[in-house]
Order: C-alpha cells, then structure tokens, then sequence
C-alpha cells in the first residue's frame, strides 16, 4: 500500500462522511458550509491524484463562490429544510440502487488506478508531457525552429503520412517522409509508438509547443480543443445574460440602494482592504501562468470574482457599484467572449485556421502558440470573473427589493 | 524523511476527522463556523504537504489559493450569519 | 541526516501534537467560546510550525518564499476570521458556559 492510496482512502471516507452529513443535516445553513468542506476534500483528493488543474478548479469554484452563491440563495429561502412526509420511496431506492450497482460495474472496465498500460498514457499525452511534439526532436525546453526550417510549409503541412515501413522499428522513414522534405523533424516519441506509422495515421497538425506551453492541461484545453472551450466560454457568458434577464429589474429614478456593510468589524474590515490587492494580484497570476502551471482563465477569474466579492461583503454593494458599475460588468461580461473570438478571427486574418495561434508570431510557432493561449485565456478569465460576479450582484440585489 | 511527511499527514487526518465531527454535530451556528475554517486551516497544510510527500513542492500555489478562498468563504458565512444578506 | 531534515522533523513533530492538541479540544471542550480558545489558537501556530518546518527541506528559492508566505497569510487570515467569528457570536449575545449555565444560543 504506497502512501498515495493510504491517503486516498482515508481522504474518501472522509468525503463520504461529510456527503451523508450534508443530506442528513436539516439546517440548510449548515448544509451550505459542509458543502464547501467536502469541496476542499475533494480538492485534496484531486492533489492527491496530481491533477492540479481540477484540484484548483475544485478549490476555486466549489470551496469558494459556489458556497457563497449557496448562501446568496438561502437568503431567498428558509433556514430550516421541510421534513419529509415519506421517510423511504422505495421504488426510487430500486432504480437508484440499480444504477449505482450498474456505473460500478462499469467501472471494472476502467483502467486500474495508475496502471501504467492505460490509455492516457500511450497516445497523445506523452508526446505533450515530453514536449517532443512539433519540430523539437527528443528534446525539452524552448527551442529555435531548425536550420532551413520553412514556417509556411510547417503550417500548411495536413498531418498525413505518406511512406511507412513494413518494420515499425524501422525509424528510416521519418528521414523520407513528406515531413522531412518540408524541413520538419519528426519527433523521436513517434519511433517508439509504432501505432503512429500504421498506413493511413494521420499525425496530429503541428500545433504543438515545443516547451512554450509546458503545462499539458491548457494546451489541450486551448489548443487541442480550442472550439470546445470557447463554446464553454460563451455557454458561461449566455447563462450571465439569461440571468440578467431572469432577474435584473430596471431600477426607478430615486430609489437608493439598501446595504449592510461589514463595517463595525474593524480588524476584518482592516485585513479585507489590505489583502483584496493580493487576491487581485494572484488571480491575473493564475491566469497569466496558465500556460506554464497549473491554472487558467476559469480558476484566475473565479479569484478575481471573488477578490470583488469580498470588497462587496465588507463595504456593501453600492461601494462595488462605485468601482464596477453595471453596465461595465455587463460589457466586460461580452468583451471575454469577444477576446477569444477575436483571437481565432486573428488567427483566420493571417492566413492560418480559426485559432490556429501558431500564426501569430512569424518567427517562432510555439512563441505564437504560447501568446494566443495567454490570449483566450485572459478572455475566459474576464468572462467568468464578471458572469460570477453579475450572479452574486443579482441573488444580493433580489433580496434587498 | 517520507516517513515525517506520512506521519504529519496521518496526525493531520485525524485532526480533520475530529474536526469533521463537530462540523457536523454543531450545535450552535457558529460552532460550525468554526469547524469549517479550521477544516480549511487544516486543508492548507495538507495541500503543502502533499506537494512533499509526492516531491513536487510546487503544489504550494494550490495552498495560498485555499488559503484566500478559505478566508473569504469565512467571511461571506460569517456576514450572512450576522446580517442575514450578502450585500 | 542532515541538519535541515533534524530540524523539519522536530518542527513537523510539535507542529502535529499542538494542532492533534487542538483538535481534540474543538471536539471535547463544553461550548462555543472554549471551542474557540483551544482551536483559534493552535491551528494558527501548528500550521505555521509545520510550514516553517516545510520550508526547511525546500529545494529552490522561489518555492521557499511561497511556502512562508502561505505561512504569514495563514497568520493574518485565520486569527482574523476567528476574531470576526467570536465578535458575530458575541453580538448575538451566545451566552458562554458556567457551572451553573450550560450556555448556548439565546
């Protein structure tokens, strides 16, 4: 038993234990703040497991605002849960026990955890943990292209793979490939999956790179499936709008603003002013580092949100008003979704595919890969910073009519 | 050196579990309150140790963000639970 | 071993028995403002014995000075969320436990 799984099982019971607490608890105050300590030991379990990007994701969303959206919608609702006039329905209990029964044994399909023949770690992301994708042979770091390297034809180049030898071993192919004679290297890795030299493989497009973007999670997500997190993106922005037409009432000339600040407690008061720069600083931190850690547009921006959350919790709302009026958070709501287009449309202007970001630097295509990706990622940073916040103004605002 | 961070982390776990305990017994609202902060004091730790256990100590960045979530969690429970809103 | 490590270890070590310590009485003392007093002042200083300990074993620089700093927000954070706590109880007059009152909320 490795240490890992020790710490795992102990973390799951005690993810379970705080799971049956929030459905047996019948104060939905209480209920709230347990939901925000199973998120933190969920995040933990994902630490646990290595994968950053989803433990800070937990961390962020489900720790953070999620709790305090919970807690902006008891306001709205009773403290206490209505008890139930039916203790067991038993036909439920069946179906639900039968489709627990039937995801567990589904998952006796799935690879054992970290078991090294799973799949994740024989196609593509080797190459992207490796850093060996694109024209960087076999090895890490930045790289200049190589001599003679001809960019139009790197990028012009569809992935298919022309001459392959009968012996998969047989690496002399990469040197007589159309690859080669367009001045791209293939990289080392490719020799020693044999699968990628099957006849008709296409090799991925050279998107890829090659040490500008050493974080595999972001250049999957904004690059390998760039599409997907845009549409993410605007589905974030639609559910903002929605809501500011579910909820948003035009406010009548005269009519104050009602608040409650935080203000007789002087030393949160005290500590919240000094710390909301800070919480501001790491969040364009997080974004900005996205490509190089983990970390991202939706984690930075939920930081963000909620570094203006908290100015809102202790100085009132008409004091973010000040800072942030609403038609700015409304216009910064669009302006994210319209930085990440806006760099696919860039994109498409110089000749390349829609987000296809190698064709924003000239010179170097990891450098132009590396930018676009900062790029869209400040666009969904700033679009989910502001659809949180519009959320949290709306579910304050509803109350305070 | 493993063995310190395992132990650490053993102590740790059970410290949440106690902790666990009056999250979830209560019996006040505050006492809550305070179960769920020092659960998150605890997570922090945690965070950063397993950044070691794992030798990977640039989990850290995982812990300040905690840290400042933890920290304004706290404060929008605390404001609700004195002024019964969030603005 | 190395010093570094002797010094981690015996950090780590009353690190863990100040904040087990500490837990403990968050579970046994008999109501909100004892709760507090064992757990408001042993999570900050087991925390932060344990991450100064940390720091000890740190490879690089950078990584150091994230770990103390996790230290000094932990410092600042978690007395002023306790403090706002006990003030929020206070002000809705939870009365403390006596021998002869049990305490608990009004």
């Amino acid at each position: 038993m490795t240490s890992v799984v020790l710490i795992d099982t102990v973390l799951l019971l005690l993810v379970t234990i705080t799971a049956i607490a929030i459905i047996e608890v019948r104060n939905l105050y209480t209920s709230a703040m347990l939901t925000s300590v199973y998120s933190l030991l969920m995040a933990l379990v994902w630490v646990n497991m290595h994968s950053m990007d989803v433990a800070f994701t937990e961390a962020a969303v489900g720790g953070g605002i999620s709790t305090i959206l919970l807690i902006g919608t008891l306001v709205h609702t009773a403290r206490e849960e209505k008890p139930l006039k039916v203790r067991v329905h038993w036909k439920a209990a069946v179906v639900t026990a039968l489709t627990g029964a039937a995801l567990i044994y589904g998952t006796f399909d799935m690879p054992r955890f970290g078991d090294p023949k799973a799949p994740i770690h024989h196609f593509r992301v080797p190459e992207m943990m490796a850093q060996t994708v694109g024209f960087v042979n076999g090895t890490k770091g930045k790289q200049a292209p190589p001599e003679g390297f001809d960019a139009r034809a790197y990028r012009s180049f569809n992935g298919a793979v022309t001459s392959v030898p009968d012996d998969p071993k047989d690496t002399a192919w990469r040197e007589t490939s159309v690859l080669a004679q367009h001045g791209i290297i293939v990289p080392e890795v490719l020799g020693s999956h044999p699968q990628h030299a099957e006849a008709g493989h296409h090799l991925h497009p050279p998107d890829d790179f090659n040490g500008h973007v050493p974080n595999s999670v972001t250049s999957l997500l904004a690059a390998y499936r760039g599409y997907d997190t845009m549409f993410e993106t605007t589905v974030i922005f639609t559910a903002g709008v929605s809501l500011i037409m579910l909820l948003r009432r035009p406010r009548r000339e005269g009519q104050t603003q009602k608040s409650a600040p935080l203000l007789d407690q002087a030393i949160l008061r005290v500590v919240s002013k000094m710390s909301i720069p800070f919480i501001l600083l790491f969040g364009l931190y997080v974004i900005t580092h996205g490509e190089l850690g983990p970390g991202g547009g939706f984690q930075g921006g939920v930081v963000i949100a909620c570094a203006f959350i908290l100015y809102a919790l202790i100085f009132g709302r008409p004091a973010l008003y000040r800072v942030l009026p609403p038609p700015v958070i409304d216009m910064l709501t669009g302006l994210g979704v319209l930085v990440y287009s806006g760099t696919g449309a860039a994109c498409l202007l110089l000749g390349g595919k829609f987000l296809d970001y190698s064709m924003l630097d000239t010179v170097s295509p990891g450098e132009g890969e590396a930018l676009g990706m900062t790029l869209v990622e400040y666009g969904v940073g700033i679009t989910v910073s502001m659809v949180m916040l519009n959320i949290f103004n709306q579910l304050a605002e509803e109350e305070s009519r | 050196m493993q063995w310190v961070y395992l132990f650490t982390a053993v102590a740790l776990l059970i410290g949440l579990l106690i902790i666990l305990i009056r999250a979830v017994v209560g019996p006040t609202v505050y006492d809550v309150i305070l179960a769920t902060n020092a659960i998150g004091t605890k997570t922090i730790v945690f965070v950063t140790l397993l950044g070691y256990i794992s030798g990977r100590p640039e989990f850290i960045d995982m812990a300040i963000i905690y840290a400042l979530i933890t920290f304004i969690t706290t404060v929008a429970i605390l404001k609700f639970a004195e002024k019964g809103r969030l603005d | 071993m190395h010093w570094n490590e002797i010094v981690t270890t015996v950090l780590l070590a009353l690190g863990c028995v100040v904040s087990l310590t500490g837990s403990l009485g968050l579970l046994r003392m008999p109501d909100f403002y004892t709760r507090l007093h064992t757990s408001g002042k042993t999570d900050s200083l087991g925390q932060f014995l344990i991450l100064i300990g940390l720091a000890f074993v740190t490879p690089d620089v950078l990584t150091c000075i994230k770990v103390v700093s996790v230290g000094m927000i932990l410092m600042i954070a978690a007395p002023t969320a306790t403090h706002a706590i006990t003030k929020a109880a206070h002000l809705h007059d939870l009365r403390p436990w006596t021998r002869s009152d049990p305490g608990g909320e009004p």
